[in-house]
Formats: structure tokens, C-alpha cells, sequence
């Protein structure tokens, strides 16, 4: 039987659905002429697995390169050889980091860690890995990193955002984020901040200034103190110097301000009040609007910040208090003492 | 009874620089009284210390009197017991408050006893001046704050002198208790007494403005029931 008697064979079991005896039968044609073009053609129809089809392809354009639908055949053959990769190496990186979570929830940290870092080298935009690699990094660089990958797979997951601001801020300016963390009532965070500062400074008098922060919060924690919100603090210490301006005021009108006014002297009054706010908000950490409308600070306040409120606060207070002043020493101008009843 | 001293440590501040200062500027104001005012004290009482009648008439230094008030003694007991008063009490309810705010609360307090005293002697022309009334105000402050509080406190007893740490609530309670008396035969009889007894209550009755002015971190252990 000639070769090409052979190769007809082939293709008409091929054509009548008997695959296993059209590949036989292929297989048997390109061994005796491996320059068979149709042969191998048809042998990339018939193989199972996408290696084999990709290598009959291949034989054939080394045949005949100008043949472009066996080209083009070839090309998707490739594709989906990548996707089918991708695909795994995405299962393999998704069972990874499946095993990741299941170390760390049970404690072990250095595993759950190491796991979650082969994750990422299966699968370099696996967002969920990024983050849990940033909630379990303990350096802080290594865990703004981790979180730069997170953001950069999705930039609009806001939470990620958030906790990036926050890795930020504990690398460049860890003592402020610890008392943000301080005032909204965290006080186990800020503890954790600290005690990160705490390990990360060489400076012995930061050291000893961090050291006290920790024991106070300690403290704290100890004597189960009652959280009091920045803002309640800040709305309670408004009351204080109008409080003693309204007293001052009412004793200047003779306790009746029905009978003699002084309407610019009760003009003055928001004004104290306006001004002690000011000492209060320049007295106590708040990631406050005033700090954004004011100075355009997204944070609670730069020193800056707070020297000009409190400077303000305290014109504010004192002016009103001077008017008043001015006001009594005027009246005594006019004063006729009256004769002694003794 | 004298109350001494407070024993127990400041908890926020190192030195109680308002107390002191408070103290310093009455005994200098004090030794001006002595030296430069002299025997005529009717005028300068009349401008710099709180007389009713003047203050319901809007006439005198008004405010200002209110002020200088406080920082005018009738002689040296009168200051050294206020004095020393302040110095017992102040210290750790300037701790609790941050030194600026102690001054507000310590003026508001002592304006606060002017207005009683104003309001229940309406007609009297005796010019009424001491940091009593201020003092009184920081004692109720203190009883608030920390009413577990010990003062060592001089007791004589017949000729025996001692000098046990009482808890601070008996002290204030016996001196608001000798108030009560007079300050009643003052508003049911009239009856004359060379102490401001009303303005003692009313600066004590204005200790709770003390909340007011208490730095948080004290407030919150205020409001925890724990000593602050």
C-alpha cells in the first residue's frame, strides 16, 4: 500500500469519526515522511492534549510557512494555551493563599506570610494576597509596599486607600497616627503604634517619650476609662470663658441688662465663645473640618495650625474681656464715692 | 482645724504655676494695700472691691471691682488663711484643669459668690472684698474631683496639737457648715457680720461649674467614677 493510500485511509476513518484509528494511522504517515504537510495538518485536529496540537501545527508551517489558516490555527492554539496557564497558576496561587488564611487565623503568622508571598509570585495581581500580606507584614515598609501592589491592582478600592494612608502615616509620622488612634477611642492600635515607634527609634529621649504615651494608655486601659469623643471635649471647654464673660457682663449691668445696656458689651459674647472654641480646638487632637476649610490640612492640625487658632482664640477671648475693662475704668472716671456710714 | 497640706501627688502637670501665682499676686496686692493705700481705704474699697448697692446701680468700677475684689484682704489672718487655703486645695484642681482654665474657674468662681452676695445683701453699702469666695469654689471643686482626698489638717485639742490626714470632705463640710448659720440670720434678720458668709456659699454653690473646665483626659476619669 502506497504512502499516500494510507494518508486516504487515515482521513476517511477521520471523516467517519474513528479518531483513534485516523491518529494511528497519521502517526504511522509521519514517521515514514515527516514532510507530509496534510498529514500533520490533520494530526493537529486529532491529538488530545494542547502541547501535541500546538507541535503538529508547528511541523506543518515548518512544511509550508506560507500557509496562513494553519498560522492563524496555530496562533489561537497559543492563546489558549496561555489562558489555560494563567488559569492555573491563578488556582494554584487562589489555594495558596487559601492555605495563607487558614495559618493565619491559626496563629501562624511566618507561614501564612511565606504562602501569601508565593501567592503573589503565581499570581503578581492577586489583590487579595497583596492585602493580606500587608495585614500581616510586621515592617511597616514592607507593609506600605504590599498595599502600593494592593492599590495598584484596583485603585478604586477606598478601604485599601484608607489603610495605605494609614501605612503611610504610621512610616513618616507614627506618633500622630497612635494619637488619632487615640482620640476616636482605639486605644489598642495606639498601643501597637506606639510600641512599633517604641522598637523603631535609636533616639533614647524619643524612646523615653514614647515610653510614657504607652504606660498612660496602659493606664488608661487598666482603669477602664470612659472614651469621651475629641469633639464633646472640645464642645464642653467652648463654655468655660463665656461662661465667667456672661458673669462679668451681668455684674458690669447691675444684674439686669433690661436696665442698663450695654449692647456692645453683650455683642462680645459670641465672640468669647467663638474664641474659646478656637483654644479648645487648638488644644485637643481632631481630625476637624476648621483644619481643611482653614489651611487645607487633611490631618488634626499641623503646629502651625494650632499656634495661629489658639493665637486667635486667645485675641478673641481677651478682647472682649479689655472692652469691658475699658468700660469700668470709663464709669469709675465719673464715680462719686459715696460718704463713709462709720 | 487648719488644713496644711494635700499629700498626694500632681498627676498631669509638674508645678501649679496658677496657684502660685495667684498667691504671689495677693499678697503683693495685699502689701500695696498696707503700704500705699494706707489708713484711707474707704475710697480705694469703694472703686476696687464689690458693694452691692453700687453694683445694683451700675455705678463704681462694676466689672472690674468684681475682679480686684478678690485680690483685697481685710488684714494678715484674712490672707494667710486664704492663702494657705488655696495652696490645699488649688494645687491639684489646677492639676485636673491645666493652669489657664483654673484662672477662668478661679474668677468665675469668685465672680459666681459676688452675684449671691449681691443678690441677697442688695441693699448693703459695706464693700465686701477676700479670695474666699473664689477659694470656696475651688474647695468645692476639689471635694468634687477627688472626694476620697486626705488633708493633713492641724488639730488642737486643749493644748495638744496633732496633725492627722482628715478625708477633705469633712474639712469642707465644716466649713460650709459654719456658713450655714449666719448666712441664714443674714437673709432672715439682716444681721451683720464682718464675714461674707453668702458669697462663701455662692462660691461654692459654683464648683460645678468645674466640669467646664477640666482637661479631658481628667473629665473622662470624672465620668468613669474614678479619682481624677
Amino acid at each position: 500500500m502506497s504512502l499516500s493510500a494510507e494518508l486516504q485511509r487515515a482521513l476517511e476513518a477521520a471523516r467517519a469519526g474513528r479518531r483513534l484509528e485516523a491518529r494511528e494511522l497519521l502517526l504511522k504517515v509521519v514517521e515514514e515522511n515527516p514532510k507530509n504537510e496534510i498529514a500533520w495538518i490533520w494530526l493537529s485536529g486529532l491529538v488530545d492534549s494542547l502541547e501535541d496540537q500546538i507541535i503538529a501545527c508547528e511541523n506543518a508551517l515548518t512544511i509550508n510557512p506560507a500557509n496562513e489558516k494553519v498560522r492563524a490555527y496555530l496562533l489561537m492554539l497559543q492563546k489558549k494555551q496561555e489562558e489555560a496557564l494563567k488559569r492555573r497558576e491563578l488556582n494554584e496561587a487562589r489555594e495558596l493563599l487559601q492555605k495563607a488564611k487558614s495559618c493565619a487565623d491559626g496563629g501562624d503568622s511566618v507561614s501564612a506570610l511565606r504562602l501569601a508571598q508565593q501567592a503573589t509570585q503565581k499570581q503578581a495581581d492577586f489583590e487579595d494576597a497583596w492585602l493580606l500580606i500587608a495585614d500581616l507584614e510586621s515592617h511597616v515598609d514592607q507593609r506600605v509596599a504590599a498595599l502600593e501592589k494592593a492599590i495598584a491592582v484596583n485603585p478604586s478600592n477606598t478601604n485599601t486607600r484608607l489603610l495605605l494612608e494609614q501605612a503611610r502615616q504610621l512610616r513618616d509620622d507614627p506618633l500622630s497616627l497612635a494619637a488619632h488612634y487615640e482620640q476616636i477611642g482605639k486605644f489598642d492600635e495606639a498601643l501597637k503604634v506606639y510600641n512599633e515607634a517604641a522598637a523603631r527609634t535609636k533616639d533614647s529621649r524619643e524612646f523615653d517619650r514614647i515610653y510614657k504615651h504607652i504606660i498612660r494608655i496602659e493606664e488608661l486601659q487598666d482603669e477602664k476609662i470612659q472614651f469621651v469623643a475629641p469633639r464633646s471635649s472640645i464642645l464642653r471647654l467652648s463654655f468655660g470663658w463665656p461662661l465667667l464673660y456672661l458673669f462679668l457682663v451681668l455684674v458690669q449691668v447691675g444684674l439686669n441688662p433690661f436696665t442698663h445696656h450695654a449692647l456692645l458689651l453683650w455683642l462680645c459674647l459670641p465672640l468669647v465663645f467663638v474664641g474659646s472654641f478656637l483654644l479648645s480646638l487648638s488644644e485637643i487632637r481632631s481630625k476637624h473640618v476648621l483644619w481643611q476649610k482653614l489651611f487645607s490640612e487633611e490631618g488634626d492640625g499641623s503646629s502651625f495650625a494650632r499656634l495661629v487658632t489658639a493665637t486667635a482664640g486667645w485675641m478673641l477671648v481677651i478682647f472682649p474681656h479689655l472692652l469691658l475693662f475699658i468700660d469700668s475704668i470709663s464709669r469709675l472716671r465719673n464715680f462719686r464715692i459715696p460718704p463713709e456710714p462709720f | 482645724m487648719i488644713p496644711l497640706n494635700d499629700t498626694e501627688p500632681n498627676r498631669y502637670s509638674f508645678f501649679p504655676i496658677m496657684t502660685v501665682t495667684l498667691i504671689v499676686v495677693n499678697c503683693f496686692i495685699y502689701y500695696v494695700e498696707i503700704f500705699v493705700v494706707g489708713a484711707d481705704y474707704w475710697p480705694f474699697f469703694m472703686k476696687y472691691a464689690v458693694t452691692p448697692r453700687l453694683i445694683w446701680s451700675a455705678q463704681g468700677s462694676g466689672a472690674l471691682s468684681n475682679v480686684t475684689a478678690m485680690f483685697l484682704h481685710g488684714g494678715l489672718s484674712h490672707l494667710l488663711g486664704n492663702m494657705l487655703a488655696l495652696w490645699v486645695f488649688g494645687r491639684r484642681v489646677e492639676d485636673a484643669c491645666g493652669s489657664w482654665r483654673f484662672l477662668a474657674f478661679y474668677l468665675l468662681a469668685g465672680t459666681s459668690a459676688h452675684i449671691l452676695f449681691t443678690i441677697v445683701q442688695y441693699d448693703s453699702i459695706i464693700p465686701g472684698i477676700g479670695a474666699s469666695g473664689a477659694i470656696f469654689g475651688v474647695m468645692g471643686a476639689y471635694l468634687l474631683l477627688y472626694p476620697g482626698g486626705r488633708i493633713r489638717t492641724l488639730v488642737i485639742l486643749t493644748f495638744v496639737p496633732l496633725w492627722p490626714r482628715i478625708r477633705a470632705i469633712w474639712i469642707v463640710l465644716y466649713f460650709i457648715g459654719i456658713q450655714i448659720v449666719p448666712a441664714i440670720q443674714i437673709l432672715l434678720r439682716k444681721a451683720d457680720y464682718s464675714v461674707n458668709h453668702w458669697a462663701h456659699l455662692g462660691g461654692f454653690f459654683s464648683a460645678v461649674f468645674i466640669l467646664l473646665f477640666l482637661r479631658p483626659e481628667a473629665y473622662a476619669r470624672y465620668m468613669s467614677d474614678i479619682a481624677v
